[in-house]
């Protein structure tokens, strides 16, 4: 399975959990844009630091 | 995957070039011990992952004793097309296609030309060498969870993983510290006194102007008051001419003390200039003189010129008079003392002339600087009564507003009304402040808020995507695995390994020692272990895109005949999806392959 073939997997996922409990109706589709390409980084970037992370899922500056 | 010719050359005991096939779906070799099995099943890993099958070895160690260095090379299907690699233990590597009959150099690393498998896939999925069962199960879980997550090709999704839960931890830090500030941030009994500040600044801008106006109206009762203001605005001008006088005596009797002291000076002056008229009588006189000399010095050199012709003559060329010559001579030399007699007088009269010039000169001077200093004694004396008259003046309103009544009644209302309104002013400052600082706190609790909202979104965000990536990681791992453990379970069905009713193998929660019949896998017995081993490497083979074959070292140890048959069946099985390349030293076992490409070591 590669890189491509995960981030679909992972966007499936992520939109399934996003319609459940405390996650409902509380992200917008941009919010699901930004959480998939900090994934797909972290797959390409093993040594990604958890502030780079935090900081491409957020998208705001630490 | 599919293997087609090994090439070896001083690898091993393989000092010569030795070419062997192994296309074909079976290729079995037999050969007592020592007769180099092992070696080409090495020689087929190294040209594969570039590393040794047995642990703790480098590359130059396969090379045959004495050889700077050996190499390999394997010729082999891809994506049903022909590729060759070539590996020394130098670490020379070339891969080419055919084309035709030529081969191409390919660059090394592109999937589309040797499938993309980590060493540990490579040794795991295709190969299965001696003592391999012995080195696995001594290895510690954590490496087995390792080799699993290697196997299945799914580290780059733990790593990712593990950032995202390390992200999650570093959210909830965030959201702590955010709610944490928000609930030390209190108004402390702070209030909003605004509505109280507007209301004092009201009543402050009214007594403001009805102070002003008490200023303002005339009033009968206030006669004395306007008086004073009157006598008070005279004396400050008259103060402020005093100051204006003072500095410009200063600037007048600059160099001197007293006014007596340049009186002095000019008085000086003016007995020096006494002389001016004589020193000028004289200039003139020595003039005359020196213009009289020069003439009679003309005339004597004229004379001296006519008697200095008539040297030398008898007669006078004029008169045709006889001369003597003697007579002549004592003329000339009579005219020149006086020449130079005049020529004296005449140089003194200069010097004169000169000194009579220069003092003339400095009496000149001397008036110029008398006319400054006259003119400064005028000012001095004019500053003077100036500045007498302002100090009088200023003395007058003194003794004017001395004498005046003290503060009447009225005067007496509006001094409170000025004292209310300054301790209005002090509380509407102090109101101000107070006002100040509860907006500062109220605007950073405001502040504090937003934050606190902005991290509880964040963490609810990074624990959302945690979330997705766990689930991602469970069903990815849960699909592959279950794919190997069917698979692992037919093996071990067909070989009779369980007692009663076929069990579930579970190869994450056992980390790749599942039990059977709920007997550990250490405690099997060695063709138990042997056969789970190979059932499972077989299974976990087929996760692994482009391991289409597996190259077995004595896989019969620990096998009895009935087993070994089994084996023989399912193998034989695997293929042709699996290519099958057999090396052992049971020539029972090499026997029950008779269908096989068979080479004899």
């Amino acid at each position: 399975m590669n890189n491509q073939d995960l981030i679909a997997r992972f966007r499936e996922k992520l939109r399934a959990a996003g319609k459940e409990g405390k996650y409902a109706r509380k992200f917008m589709p941009e919010d699901e844009e930004r959480v998939c390409k900090a994934f797909a980084l972290a797959l390409e970037n093993a040594s990604l630091s958890e502030t780079l992370l935090f900081e491409l899922l957020t998208g705001e500056k630490t | 995957m599919k293997l087609e010719k090994l090439v070896v050359q001083n690898i091993g005991i393989y000092r010569d070039k030795r070419t062997f096939d192994l296309s074909g779906e079976l290729t079995v070799f037999y050969g007592p011990n020592f007769s180099g099995k092992s070696t080409l099943v090495k020689a087929i890993y190294f040209a594969l992952a570039g590393k040794v099958l047995s642990t703790g070895l480098k590359p130059p160690a396969l090379a045959s004793a004495n050889t700077p260095s050996g190499t390999v090379g394997l010729f082999y299907q891809h994506q049903q097309k022909n590729f060759r690699i070539y590996r020394s233990t130098k670490a020379d590597l070339q891969i080419d296609q055919a084309a035709g009959e030529q081969w191409v150099r390919c660059a090394a690393g592109d999937a589309a030309v040797l499938p993309a498998l980590n060493p540990q896939q490579w040794r795991t999925g295709c190969f299965l060498h001696e003592d391999e069962l012995g080195e696995f199960l001594v290895q510690q879980p954590a490496t087995r969870r390792e080799l699993l997550n290697q196997l299945l090709g799914v580290e780059s999704l733990l790593k990712a993983q593990e950032i995202f839960i390390q992200v999650r931890r570093l959210a909830k830090r965030r959201e702590k510290t955010a709610l944490g500030l928000q609930e030390s941030l209190r108004l402390d009994g702070m209030a909003d006194r605004s509505v109280e500040l507007q209301t004092l600044k009201t009543a402050v801008a009214k007594s403001a102007a009805r102070l002003q106006a008490l200023h303002e109206t005339p009033s009968d009762n206030m006669p004395d008051e306007r008086l004073r203001q009157a006598w008070e605005q005279a004396k400050t001008a008259a103060q402020t001419r005093l100051a204006q006088w003072q500095q410009q005596l200063d600037a007048a009797r600059a160099g001197f003390n007293t006014r007596e002291e340049l009186a002095g000076l000019l008085e000086q002056c003016t007995q020096q200039l006494a002389q001016r008229d004589h020193a000028k009588r004289e200039l003139e006189a020595c003039t005359d003189l020196r213009i009289t000399l020069t003439s009679q010095l003309r005339q004597i050199e004229d004379t001296l010129a006519a008697m200095q012709g008539l040297q030398g003559r008898e007669a006078c060329p004029t008169c045709q008079q006889s001369l003597s010559s003697d007579l002549i001579a004592k003329l000339v030399s009579d005219y020149e003392a006086r020449r130079e007699t005049i020529l004296r007088e005449r140089e003194s009269v200069e010097a004169k002339e000169r000194e009579a010039r220069e003092t003339l000169q400095m009496l000149d001077d001397l008036s110029r600087k008398q006319s400054e200093l006259e003119r400064r004694l005028q000012q001095w004396q004019q500053i003077e009564m100036e500045l007498t008259a302002a100090q009088t003046e200023m003395e007058t309103w003194e003794t004017k507003l001395a004498a005046l009544a003290p503060l009447s009644p009225a005067d007496e209302s509006r001094e409170k009304l000025q004292q209310e309104l300054d301790a209005q002013r002090r509380r509407l400052a102090e109101l101000e402040r107070e006002q100040m600082l509860y907006e500062q706190r109220r605007q950073a609790i405001l502040s504090a808020n937003r934050q606190a909202e902005t991290v509880i979104k964040h963490r609810l965000l990074s624990e959302w995507a945690a979330d997705a990536v766990a689930r991602t990681v469970q069903a990815v791992v849960g699909i592959s695995l279950k794919q190997a453990e069917a698979e692992i379970t037919t093996c071990l069905q067909s070989f009779g390994l369980f007692r009663s009713q076929p069990q579930k193998i579970d190869l994450e929660q056992s980390q790749l020692l599942p039990d059977i019949d709920g007997r550990a896998l250490q405690t099997l017995s060695g063709s138990e272990k042997t056969i789970l081993y190979l059932s499972m490497k077989i299974a976990l083979s087929r996760l692994m895109p482009g391991a289409d074959f597996l190259v077995l070292d004595d896989p019969t140890l620990h096998l009895d005949a009935t087993r070994r048959e089994k084996l023989r069946d399912y193998l034989l099985g695997s293929t042709p999806a699996k290519q099958i390349v057999i090396f052992t030293n049971d020539q029972d076992f090499a026997g029950l392959f008779a269908s096989a490409k068979r080479f004899d070591l």
